[in-house]
């Protein structure tokens, strides 16, 4: 018979057991594996063996065999020798690579090394085997083809969902019920019946409700699918690098959108392994919580190592050039801590090595800010460093703040947007180049969106006041000063390719209801090369940001 | 009028290969359960004609859920679903009432045959 049609269902059950045996194997660690978790694994193992039997894949059958033997080995003895969650785990790792291989066409990769080798039952293994040396290997600086994060990187399980049919069957009702208002559109219009047709036009806005609702929440997924897999990574790494590192997942239940999920697998890996590799000294916590916040998601990764030396990060981004010695002075702690994401500061070997931080974090913080979000970083010396990943609920469709620039409209995400105002011109303060006005105490810098973009400064003057958008760049509070505000609206967000996607504080586009194209401004990187000369172009030419 | 059969396995694969062979083979498929307290349950609420009970499952067994079933309904007629290697597994399950059984990889001749095999013997 045709088995071509079951290879999916095949690759999808099998993967979800692999998973679950390595969580098993991961849970008991450190103790005992007792009864039933052999049992479940016995049976996981007996599943796959049954099934890679059927699609006729021999090699997967033959390795789940022989793991499968073992385990009803254990079973009949006296549970499973010291030894055997690492002998495990790298037959799981090796039936994963089966099943990649699978999937991709290739043909089955060669099990006989780990069939072949010390066997898994047997004898208890002594506890010098030269495959599991008990001092832990020389820590190797970190390549990016390493294989714990390879494997954690690789799952592709983001890029399937499971739908229930009931589902499916109410998007067909909702794409009828839409089909049905097209013609009562048309209908209307033709009559010139514009009761009718603002009827239609507001029951339309409705049936669009609810199918941007319902499309949204079959793209939820839990953070679990990500966190799930952080264990392995976690014991990996530690074992690496020789350290004693505790695991601590709360919230991964919290469900996210499936885009959102990809993008954060990068920082995750990348805020990992920097806790465990340069945060903590010898022995400590990783903890990863996530939770719900008002209209977005926040995924924090924190660690109780050494925390980051502020000192030695403003010494080092002097050396550097990346700030002066004037705006040195001024910043304060969270904006130092801001820079251990800039680019140039972020490779700095040495900084990794004795403040404990930095690596790729310029990637993470572009990672968060390109999915709409922000990264906030907390620290203190002795005690622990803490990333909150501030991550908006959908990737695709995002409330905006429409404002005027000249002859531009724009959009601002106002989940950018604190507060929007009015300054009177008289409260307008100058200081040097700058100007800025008070808010509840704080002196607030006052930049002209226009001037920045350098597509023209305000003209408002006249009216006496300045609208003003309250946003943050880089941890500190400024307020951008535009020609009006034009309202709010959700916009479903186009991002942009080669070469527009260089454009610097442009995050994407929306097109309006009469034709208009938008671009979105994104706040934070707006002033980029602050940090990084020049490196990405502006709307047109560069200009003195001051208002 | 076409036999009824329930599938009982814990793998959705393996459900699915299972209702592909009978709706083929002009079966009607009664259920489906993914585990043996499941199969007991659902037995009992659609009486089939004929039941394929897979060996290792979650939750209950296929022994377990076979001596279940035979004490509620003697005349049940359950086959099997083994891999190879588990041929004690099969004997005590025929000891304990199972009519016959198949040894995966499933080939659909062979899960027609067995299951016609097991009718007629249940009729017989």
């Amino acid at each position: 018979m045709d088995m071509s049609k079951y290879r999916e269902m095949f690759l999808s059950e099998t993967k979800e057991h692999i998973r679950n045996m390595s969580r098993i194997v991961l849970d008991v660690e450190g103790g005992e594996i007792d009864g039933e978790s052999i049992n479940a694994l016995f049976r996981a193992t007996h599943s796959v063996k049954g099934m890679a039997a059927s699609m006729g894949y021999e090699r997967m059958e033959a390795l789940a065999h022989y793991l499968e033997s073992a385990l009803d080995r254990f079973r009949s003895s006296d549970g499973a020798p010291s030894g055997t969650a690492d002998r495990l785990l790298q037959g799981l790792d090796l039936l994963e690579g089966l099943l990649s291989d699978i999937a991709s066409g290739r043909s089955e990769r060669d099990i006989d090394a780990y069939v072949g080798a010390e066997p898994l039952c047997d004898s208890p293994l002594p506890e010098a085997q030269p495959s599991q040396p008990l001092t832990p290997p020389s820590p190797e600086p970190a390549a990016d083809s390493d294989e714990a994060e390879f494997r954690f990187r690789r799952d592709d399980a983001l890029r399937t969902v499971r739908v229930q049919t009931p589902v499916l069957d109410h998007f067909i009702d909702l794409a009828g019920e839409l089909i049905t208002s097209r013609y009562m559109l048309q209908s209307a219009a033709e009559a010139r019946d514009w009761e009718g047709l603002q009827r239609v036009i507001e029951q339309q806005g409705r049936l669009i409700g609810d199918l941007h609702h319902q499309v949204r929440q079959v793209r939820l997924m839990p953070l679990e699918s990500l966190t799930g897999r952080l264990p392995r990574l976690v014991r990996d790494l530690a074992r690496r690098s020789g350290k004693e590192i505790r695991l601590q997942i709360e919230g991964g239940d919290l469900e996210l959108d499936r885009a959102i999920l990809e993008a954060l697998v990068d920082p995750l890996v990348h805020l990992v392994r920097n806790a465990i590799d340069h945060g903590i000294a010898e022995r400590g916590t990783v903890s990863v919580r996530a939770w719900r916040q008002k209209d977005h998601s926040v995924v924090e990764i924190a660690d109780n190592g050494r925390g980051i030396d502020t000192d030695l990060v403003l010494q080092k981004a002097l050396a550097k050039n990346l700030i002066s010695p004037s705006l040195a002075a001024s910043l304060s702690e969270r904006e130092i801590l801001q820079l251990i994401c800039a680019p140039g500061l972020s490779t700095a070997s040495d900084l990794t090595v004795t403040s404990g931080r930095g690596v790729g974090m310029d990637v993470v913080k572009s990672a968060v800010e390109g999915m709409g979000g922000r990264l906030e970083i907390a620290s203190r010396k002795g005690k622990g460093t803490r990333f909150r990943m501030h991550v908006p609920l959908s990737a695709a469709i995002i409330h905006l703040l429409l404002v005027d620039c000249g002859p531009h409209r724009l959009g601002i995400p106002v989940t950018r947007v604190q507060r929007i105002l009015e300054v009177p011109t008289q409260q307008r303060l100058r200081r040097g180049k700058m100007s800025c006005f008070v808010l509840a105490g704080e002196e607030i810098p006052l930049l002209s969106l226009g001037k920045i973009l350098g597509i023209g400064d305000v003209r408002a003057a006249e009216t006496g006041s300045l609208p003003v958008v309250l946003t943050e760049m880089r941890g500190r509070r400024v307020g951008l000063v535009v020609d009006r505000t034009a309202g709010g609206r959700q916009a479903f967000v186009k991002g942009l390719s080669f070469p527009l996607d260089q454009l610097q504080g442009v995050s994407g586009t929306t097109i309006l209801g009469d034709g208009r194209i938008v671009f979105i401004i994104d706040p934070q990187s707006l002033l980029d090369d602050r940090f990084s000369r020049g490196t990405r172009p502006r709307l047109e030419k560069s200009c003195p940001p001051a208002a | 009028m076409a036999h009824r059969v329930l599938i009982v396995d814990d793998a959705l694969f393996m459900r699915t290969m299972l209702r592909d062979i009978f709706v083929l083979g002009g079966f009607e498929v009664a259920g489906e359960a993914s585990d043996g307290a499941e199969a007991v349950r659902i037995y009992r609420a659609l009486r089939p004609d004929l039941v394929t009970m897979d060996l290792v499952m979650p939750n209950k067994s296929g022994i377990e859920a076979l001596v279940e079933i035979c004490a509620e309904d003697p005349d049940a007629c359950i086959v099997m679903c083994s891999a190879l290697g588990q041929e004690d597994l099969v004997r005590k399950a025929v000891q304990a009432g199972a009519t016959d059984y198949i040894v995966k990889p499933f080939r659909q001749e062979r899960v027609l045959d067995v299951a016609k095999r097991a009718l007629s013997k249940g009729e017989g």
